[in-house]
């Protein structure tokens, strides 16, 4: 009787244990469009939560490679089929808009109440991301744009990073006759052309009207756009750009700097690591806000953030799991990941990453300007923003005509 | 025949029913009733719009430049690809030595997955690196040299290129398969008749692949109607919407500008396009079926 009380206890104890066990085992999907590098780093960073909280399994994919190109997509295909991962990385302004109005992704209110995030992270990226007062995702980091450079091709041209307009296409002219590329930009997908095109109107707009055109409180059918449309023609007249420009993908460009056979690049902090990946150093690269002859000088920025879907059953270990990694000792240690944090206090590792540091320090001395398609939809973008762009350089149309086109594409916005 | 008898037939197909109607028609039926609506493809709600979505195309200047693109695509696609697949196939049909080599090499490009194509090319147009405007200063024709996929003037033929390139080893097989089926009993009549080569191909040859053209012609416009791999894969669209096919524009309007009853509309202008093309080949390869 002892033996079978025994095995009969045993066997509950089993059962019971094992149904709690089974309870409190929770599986997250994260999807991102983290490349390979990313990837890499954020296993590490994952592997460390998943000890810490044994109980919880996130499983990463990652769709990397042609950024907001492909991505929304892949996302999107998940929602409507009813597999929305519990958690997904987006950007933010009008790319995220078709998410929030479709529902797609949950009010975060009650967890930045509930973790007092306001407390810990920047204030501008937080509001970068309100969309008509609400908060539907928290932000990961706060990316600036800014022109890297080959300091070697510098030397050899014998200029010096140029701190006005004049300057920077006075260097233009020199690397043309060197037969340099000036400024590598690949068109496919726009988002190199975007880049420039914005540096463009925040040289002939300014910070102030640059702003209200972004905001749609200012007609774009004015001079100061036509200028930055004729600007646009003249560097590709000049030959400024790669050769085929249009036809290059932003990885060939990038390739293009990073051989040596292009003088500056427009890219974010992300590149930072890709180019010391690729051996350049302290010693032959480096970076710089690009001179727009206005004050203050700014660079243009986005933010991007982890949103939680409205489809995951377990929002509250997702919140809890961004709460760990929003905490400026987890973005500390893992700050390679995005190479950008828009937790407050959150900085690279000097002694580790010496020219993430250096980027981080440089660009917080600079405010930002929204990027074009976080302001505008896609479709106004390709059917408007970058088909003006490509008449324009094509000659097919003047600037002052692809003003008055973007001014009515753009009537239409969300 | 028993009453009962009658229906086994039908007994036999309704497996085969069964799968076409839950995974081809149901879909179908789906995406027509989803182009009456807003839906965006992913809101639990969508409004029901009648024939606003249809009207929208006759508005929308990237869809009607994409149709004459694919119009063009096609023009192109029944010609070009179609005359030189029987240039080939005449050629190949001859014996001489390595024949088989020579099919399947010429014939090679059309079993490679079009993504792949498409890298291959995009690589040979690079402005600066690429073989093309390489073999053009080589040759002394620098002024030929060209950024061939950034100037929206030549985008879509270069990517034409590349479907021609892909496209010209399959009517090369359909028409050495027509070719084979010719009697040679005709050809030796003819010659001893006296008749001379050209005769012989005009009042032998074509004539006997009248089937093999419609077949080659049909499938060339059904494949052009559909082109997507490589407009997208090179060109995304671009410059500036030049290379849009009605395909690509409808990825682009149902799947990243989140409007799926816009794109299903698009679809459905595609289907009723190919429709036309297809009823009237399927009636004859049935008839024929039946012969």
């Amino acid at each position: 009787m002892n033996r079978f009380l025994r095995h009969a206890s045993l066997a509950a104890c089993l059962g019971v244990c094992a149904g709690l066990a089974g309870a409190q085992q929770v599986r997250l999907e994260f999807l991102t469009w983290y490349n390979a590098s990313q990837e890499k780093d954020f296993r590490v960073a994952l592997a460390e939560y998943e000890a810490a909280h044994p109980n919880v399994k996130i499983t990463l994919n990652t769709v990397a490679g042609t950024g907001a190109a492909v991505y929304p997509n892949t996302l999107r295909t998940r929602i409507a089929g009813g597999q929305a991962p519990d958690l997904f990385m987006m950007w933010g302004g009008s790319l995220a808009a078709p998410f929030i109005d479709a529902k797609a992704a949950t009010d975060l209110a009650p967890y930045f109440k509930k973790y007092n995030w306001d407390s810990i992270l920047i204030p501008a990226a937080v509001n970068a991301l309100k969309r008509n007062g609400t908060l539907w995702g928290a932000p990961i980091n706060l990316r600036a744009v800014t022109f890297h450079y080959r300091k070697d091709l510098f030397e050899k041209a014998g200029v010096k990073v140029p701190a006005t307009m004049a300057e920077l296409e006075a260097a233009c002219d020199r690397f043309k006759a060197m037969d340099i590329t000036c400024l590598a930009t690949g068109g496919t997908f726009g988002w190199h052309q975007m880049r420039v095109f914005d540096f463009f109107l925040e040289h002939t707009a300014g910070p102030e009207l640059h702003d209200q055109l972004l905001a749609g409180k200012a007609s774009w059918d004015r001079p100061e756009v036509v200028a930055a449309f004729a600007q646009l023609k003249k560097w590709h007249d000049k030959g400024w750009f790669p050769l085929g420009y249009g036809g290059l993908s932003p990885n060939q460009a990038q390739q293009l700097l990073l051989q040596g056979r292009a003088a500056m690049i427009p890219e974010g902090d992300w590149f930072v690591p890709t180019a010391v990946k690729a051996g350049l150093t302290d010693a032959n690269y480096g970076f710089f806000a690009p001179p727009t002859d206005r004050k203050p000088l700014r660079v243009e920025g986005f933010a991007e953030q982890y949103m939680i879907a409205a489809q995951s059953k377990n929002a509250d270990a997702v919140a809890h799991f961004m709460n760990w990694w929003l905490q400026p000792a987890t973005q500390n240690r893992h700050y390679m990941v995005h190479g950008s944090s828009a937790t407050q206090g959150a900085t690279p590792n000097a002694a580790e990453n010496p020219l993430g540091a250096a980027y981080k320090k440089m660009v917080a001395g600079y405010g930002t300007y929204t990027i074009m398609d976080q302001a505008f939809s896609k479709e106004q973008m390709d059917t408007g923003y970058f088909r003006l762009q490509t008449a324009v350089t094509a000659g097919q149309i003047t600037p002052a005509a692809a003003a008055r086109e973007l001014q009515r594409v753009l009537q239409g916005r969300p | 025949m028993r009453p009962g008898r009658r229906f086994t037939p039908y007994l036999f197909l309704l497996p085969a029913m069964v799968l076409y109607v839950g995974f081809v028609i149901w879909p179908m039926l789906q995406s027509l009733a989803i182009s009456f609506t807003d839906w965006d493809g992913m809101s639990p709600t969508r409004r029901f719009v009648g024939l606003d979505n249809y009207a929208g195309i006759l508005a929308d200047p990237v869809a009607l430049l994409a149709l004459k693109n694919n119009l063009l695509w096609t023009a192109v696609m029944i010609t070009v690809p179609t005359v030189l697949g029987l240039v080939l196939a005449l050629g190949l049909n001859r014996e001489f030595r390595g024949r088989t080599l020579f099919r399947s090499a010429l014939y090679a490009p059309a079993v490679l997955p079009m993504a792949g194509v498409a890298g291959i090319w995009a690589w040979m147009y690079e402005p600066s690196q690429g073989l093309i405007n390489a073999s053009l200063q080589a040759i002394g024709l620098p002024g030929l040299a060209h950024t061939w996929l950034a100037d929206p003037n030549t985008a879509l033929y270069a990517v034409m290129v590349t479907g021609i390139w892909q496209a010209v080893g399959f009517p090369m097989v359909l028409y050495l398969a027509g070719l084979q089926s010719i009697p040679a009993e005709q050809y030796e009549a003819a010659r001893i008749d006296g008749a001379t080569p050209w005769q012989r191909f005009r009042y032998i040859t074509m004539p006997w692949l009248n089937e093999t053209h419609i077949i080659v012609v049909t499938l060339a416009v059904i494949a052009s109607f559909k082109v997507f791999d490589l407009v997208f894969s090179m060109t995304y669209g671009g410059p500036g919407q030049s290379t849009q096919v009605l395909a690509s524009w409808q990825y682009i309007q149902t799947f990243q500008y989140f409007k799926a009853g816009y794109g299903s509309a698009l679809t459905w202008l595609i289907a009723a396009i190919l429709m036309v093309v297809t009823i009237p080949y399927i009636r004859l390869m049935s008839r024929r079926g039946a012969a």
